[in-house]
């Protein structure tokens, strides 16, 4: 999935801290909407969700210090789902590649650990978007209303 | 002081060989003098290959593969003893270092360009790769005994790794951005400082191509000599994505600020990865910090729009080093499983793991060459 392009010539004044807020804001907006792929838990959704959390994560990264406190929660928190998510992927991948010559052994075994992951991203992302979750709190600097009302699984 | 319309610098600091003097070949003369004294008194004699074996030495020398040492005592060990070659790589030392003032001459235009710029009151110093006391001697027979010189040898680091140049702005006490590096070698020195975010001043040993000329990178100045280096003429050189006249960005400095924070992240990552390519764990820091520094570039595009070439070589290093990676992380999983598992589906993990296994080498072997050529430049000129 590519990251949309930060459009800076729509901006009333060019300044770094206009910039750094226009990048968050639109970095956190693509991660809401790949919210569903929580709820479905279907592979390339997932995927696309763990490209666009990384990429929140990083930007927060490079512009920590300039930033809200709250900021360095979010990365912590974007960098354990971006972990889980990951997990789940190799999981995708694995199963991919060892169904031929499979009796299905393997694949059940891949199947209970991708159901545990999934069940702990789910975890992870409702804390995130709860009441005084990490990205929650992210999400009036961006200048995005409550995520909460957001589509897919945000609560 | 404004070296071009794009680069203005509070300090300048310079490479020694080439750039402000030569020394005709001063240590493979030596060695080979010392080599052909040393196969006399042993009754031997010297084959043709001598001087190829030397340069080799020398080169390996120069890598930082040994020490200047190890390659004399190395050259001479064909001929002596271990222990007789130790000791007289110890007196071609001395000889060498008391040799230069008679060998070392200084490149035309290098005394009265730095004579200008110090007129001009701009600090200059020496970042020099090589041991010492030779480098210091050098800069001695050529008239700038009173410049400050950092030789690698002493700062434990070589160029072109970023932590060479931190060393020469520690020195200058001035900031990367606002500190050029003059150099003849492409690799070494111009890369190395555009690493480094360094603007870099090339005076190439031998006239560059036109089509060198036209695809010179961001922040490079090309100088014919010296002297040329002290004129102060805005119109040299414009930045080749930008039109004269045309304004930056207002947010292009703290755009390229950002991205040379990231890029100095990258660089230092890859050169520890090719330092030690057993380690897993290396390779795979370079892949992350690539994919930190991809994300910098698509987040700053408007403010830093000529990222293309970089974003490119970004992405097919991701490619190699992801495969390699993935490869490693499947592996680790599939064995993880086969140890809890029993009967076919056992079997069935085994294969898969024999076949992992089988692919890594491979992969891993092909993520350290895309490490190896991709040097980044900050803005433009991604050459890999």
């Amino acid at each position: 999935m590519r990251g949309r392009r930060i459009p800076l010539a729509l901006l009333p004044a060019p300044s770094a801290s206009v910039m750094r807020r226009q990048i968050v804001r639109v970095r956190l907006a693509e991660v809401l909407v790949l919210a569903p792929a929580i709820d479905s838990g279907q592979a390339k959704a997932l995927h696309d969700l763990r490209i666009a959390c990384k990429r929140l994560r990083y930007a927060l990264e490079l512009h920590r210090g300039a930033l809200p406190p709250e900021a360095e929660r979010a990365e912590r928190t974007l960098a354990a789902l971006q972990d889980l998510l990951g997990e789940i992927h190799d999981c995708d991948v694995l199963r991919s590649i060892s169904a031929k010559g499979d009796a299905g052994g393997v694949a059940r075994i891949i199947a209970r650990d991708r159901r545990t992951l999934l069940a702990r991203a789910r975890r992870l992302w409702r804390e995130a978007f709860g009441d005084d979750g990490a990205l929650s709190e992210l999400a009036p600097y961006a200048g995005l209303s409550s995520p909460q009302g957001a589509a897919g699984a945000a609560p | 002081m404004r070296l071009s319309p794009e680069i203005e610098v509070d300090a300048i600091g310079f490479d020694f060989d080439h750039t402000l003097g030569f020394d005709q070949q001063l240590e493979l003369r030596f060695m080979l003098r010392y080599a052909a004294a040393a196969a006399r008194r042993s009754g031997i004699a010297v084959d043709d290959d001598l001087e190829a074996r030397a340069q080799a030495l020398l080169m390996q020398a120069r890598a930082g593969a040994c020490s200047i040492d190890e390659a004399v005592a190395a050259l001479l060990g064909q001929f002596i003893s271990p222990e007789a070659a130790r000791a007289e790589s110890r007196r071609w030392r001395a000889e060498v270092v008391a040799a230069a003032p008679a060998w070392v001459r200084p490149l035309e235009g290098m005394r009265a360009g730095i004579a200008r710029l110090e007129a001009r009151g701009v600090p200059l110093a020496i970042l020099t790769n090589g041991w010492s006391p030779l480098q210091e001697a050098k800069a001695r027979a050529v008239g700038l005994a009173h410049l400050p010189i950092l030789v690698s040898e002493c700062i434990g680091v070589r160029k072109p790794a970023p932590g060479a140049f931190a060393a020469l702005l520690d020195r200058l006490g001035t900031r990367a951005e606002r500190t050029a590096y003059v150099g003849d070698d492409w690799q070494i020195d111009v890369l190395g400082a555009r690493a480094a975010a360094l603007p870099a001043v090339w005076v190439p040993e031998h006239a560059p191509s036109e089509e060198e000329r036209r695809e010179l990178p961001r922040r490079v100045l090309l100088i014919r000599s010296l002297e040329e280096l002290a004129e102060e003429s805005p119109e040299r050189a414009p930045h080749r994505g930008r039109m004269m006249g045309e304004a930056p960005h207002p947010l292009a400095g703290w755009a390229d600020e950002l991205v040379c924070q990231r890029l100095r992240d990258f660089e230092e990552r890859r050169i520890a990865a090719l330092a030690n390519p057993d380690d897993v764990e290396a390779l795979h820091h370079v892949r992350t910090r690539a994919r930190r520094l991809r994300a910098a570039l698509e987040d700053l595009h408007e403010a830093y729009p000529h990222a293309g070439p970089m974003l490119r070589a970004l992405k097919r290093l991701g490619r190699r080093t992801g495969a390699a990676r993935d490869n490693d992380v499947l592996l680790e999983r599939v064995e993880r499983y086969c140890a809890a598992a029993r009967g076919a589906t056992r079997e069935h993990l085994e294969r898969m793991t024999r076949r992992l296994r089988q692919r890594r080498e491979r992969l891993r072997k092909r993520a350290l060459e895309a490490i190896e050529s991709c040097l980044l430049l900050p803005g433009e000129g991604a050459d890999t």
